[in-house]
């Protein structure tokens, strides 16, 4: 017991009255982890339950600070040319296959399933800003994650209709630059985490070159590597549209 | 055709230093058990695909299908459907009437070139001219505004052959899009034109569409070709999470015809369990109301003329991934008219990145003389192995 009271005393005490709350802290990491617009190509590395590797490459485009974004995939050549559409934050999502020409809209319902098997859901590609209104963000204390000192932030989920329980942020101190993402199901059940990883600043601004989703219950892990990025980028005002989309 | 082959691919890598070559290879064994007899046939299909864009705003793409069969390639298309069915000819002293018992169908090896567009997107249009996919409508199972294509009830997602036509495409605003598609035959009046003016409101897509075209259909008696005017409506869209999907065509063969009116109401849903339900209603005024099925109808169904054999089905599919390698599904199909219905599970493995494997049962119920009644059961194994 009095460890317990010595663990909580250390983890809350480093607050002060200085510090953000946690509203503060969500903002700047939604800040951070939206850019403006961003063009960059990336790689997916799935690793199965089985333990084989799954690897997709894919042309990445996002804009109006993550609210619109298009990936059209390079390969394998069994998804070759295949696009995606979100707007919106994820909310409207269209599904191209090149191989029929056909765009196909997502409901909402399928928004939290994997994204082509991956551990990311569609959500997690695309959710940005929406975080401000789904989640309450409270700021629990200061942790020490591989050896940098971070926020953790919990973002209680305001409704039953949203795909996490919760999730806790653990933003660097230093920049508010989120480094692990702990992602709770709706039984409060720690069910993937997020690791970003290789943070190095490209034209001025933070990037996680790689990023981790390590499913904790299916014991299954991705991963997502920029090969080339820029935030140098202009997209015409009717660039996320369905005509884009089948390019 | 070879040559013309040989020359589009020495073509495209003289004229053009990055052509991009991809493809499948796949092989099919099919199984079906008919009455009496059982039925075995596949096939080993090649496909090569070429795409390249020596500018911006152009892509030139094409791909060629060779495809070879085996097993029992003769075919008579007598032994699917009941011999009530079977038609009454006179006999060749016409001294009397028979029974005719075999209308041969064989499937033969093929080599065609079955895409080869130029797509041109420009500020103000995108325009495709040549051989190239065209899928309208937002339907699963069914589409009725899609003029262009046959959809294989049991395979619906797979690819169709080309259409040799011109697209242009001119965009309104951020959801707004007005397309014409013009697939020349010998004259003006036997082109098709199909023209759609699609637009987003809120969650949904919607669009209206209008199209002319010939159609053909072939019976017992010979051939008969009629104006067909199509006005079409889409609707894709969601409510309560509730993916909802819907097409009404309404068609008018010959001028003087009353409209025949065809459509669809669908919706989809995924579960949080990853469980995926879809499920479609069909109705069409072209089918034969049940009771009054007869060979014509058959061979107009057969064909492809028409879309559906009687007027009003139910399409159901489940679906549910079993880990990240293997997905398991099952569907059915019921003609609500015959009672008769057709339930098939399916399992899909991704044994490598780029190998799918897909095994595929089918059981049939209903009555001989009922549309999936006269079959017993089938049974498909297909591999397919992408480069």
């Amino acid at each position: 017991m009095k460890r317990l009271l010595l663990y909580c005393v250390v983890l809350f005490s480093t607050l002060s009255a200085t510090d953000p709350g946690g509203p503060e802290i969500l903002n700047k990491i939604i800040d951070l982890m939206n850019p403006e617009n961003a063009k960059g190509v990336m790689e997916q590395t799935i690793v199965t339950t089985s333990g084989d590797k799954r690897t997709f490459k894919y042309e990445t485009y996002m804009g109006n600070r993550g609210e619109s974004s298009l990936m059209r995939y390079l390969e394998p050549s069994r998804v070759k040319g295949n696009a995606m559409l979100m707007t919106g934050f994820s909310d409207n999502i269209w599904m191209y296959n090149r191989r029929t020409d056909r765009v196909r809209k997502l409901a909402s319902s399928a928004k939290n399933q994997k994204f082509e098997g991956s551990d990311f859901t569609y959500e997690d590609m695309g959710s940005g800003d929406s975080w401000k209104d789904e989640y309450t963000p409270v700021l629990k204390g200061i942790e020490k994650i591989d050896r940098e000192k971070c926020y953790t932030l919990e973002l209680q989920s305001k409704s039953d209709d949203n795909s996490y329980k919760k999730m806790i942020c653990f933003a660097r101190l230093e920049d508010f630059f989120p480094i692990q993402i702990d992602y709770y199901d709706e039984n409060n059940i720690l069910k993937k985490s997020l690791y970003l990883e290789n943070i190095v600043t490209i034209e001025g601004i933070l990037t996680p070159m790689k990023m981790t989703m390590r499913n904790r219950l299916d014991k299954t892990e991705t991963v997502m590597e920029y090969t080339s990025i820029t935030y140098d980028v202009e997209f015409d005002k009717f660039y996320f549209t369905e005509r884009n989309l089948k390019k | 055709m070879l040559k013309k082959i040989i020359l589009l691919a020495y073509l495209s890598s003289s004229l053009f230093a990055e052509v991009d070559w991809f493809g499948y290879y796949e092989s099919e064994a099919d199984y079906g058990k008919v009455s009496d007899k059982g039925i075995f046939y596949g096939y080993n299909k090649l496909r090569l695909d070429l795409d390249t864009s020596p500018s911006e705003n152009i892509r030139i793409s094409a791909n060629v299908i060779y495809t070879q069969y085996y097993g029992q390639r003769d075919l008579n298309f007598l032994d699917f459907i009941d011999s009530g069915f079977w038609p009454i000819v006179s006999n060749i002293d016409m001294s009397g009437l028979d029974t005719l018992s075999y209308i041969p169908y064989t499937l033969s090896d093929s080599l065609f070139i079955d895409n080869m567009f130029l797509q041109c997107h420009h500020d103000l249009f995108d325009l495709t001219l040549g051989k190239q996919q065209i899928s309208p409508g937002v339907g699963y199972a069914w589409n009725p505004t899609d003029i262009f294509n046959l959809k294989d009830l049991m395979d619906p997602t797979y690819e169709n052959t080309g259409i040799s036509a011109i697209k242009l495409s001119v965009p309104f605003g951020y959801r707004t899009t007005l397309s014409g598609i013009l697939q020349p035959e010998n004259s003006w009046n036997e082109t098709v034109q199909y023209y759609q003016l699609k637009t987003g409101i809120s969650m949904f897509d919607l669009s209206t569409v209008y199209s002319r075209s010939q159609l053909t259909q072939t019976g017992l008696l010979g051939v008969t070709t009629k104006c067909h005017d199509l006005y079409g409506f889409n609707l894709e869209g969601e409510l309560f999470g509730m993916g909802i999907r819907s097409e009404l065509a309404a068609h008018r063969l010959d001028t003087r015809d009353d409209l025949k009116y065809e459509y669809i109401i669908g919706a989809d849903y995924t579960f949080v369990n990853s469980l995926y339900l879809l499920t479609e209603f069909y109705h069409s005024d072209l089918g034969t109301r049940a009771g009054q099925t007869n060979i014509n109808d058959y061979l107009v169904y057969y064909s492809g003329e028409r879309k559906s054999l009687n007027q009003n089905y139910l399409f159901a599919l489940a679906m549910y991934p079993l880990g990240d390698l293997l997905d398991i599904s099952a569907f059915g199909i019921v003609n609500l008219d015959d009672k008769s219905a057709v339930f098939a599970p399916q399992l899909i493995y991704r044994i490598f990145q780029n190998v799918e494997l897909s095994i595929l049962g089918s059981w049939f119920i209903g009555d001989n003389t009922d549309e999936y009644g006269y079959q017993e059961f089938g049974a498909r194994f297909r591999i397919r192995a992408y480069f």
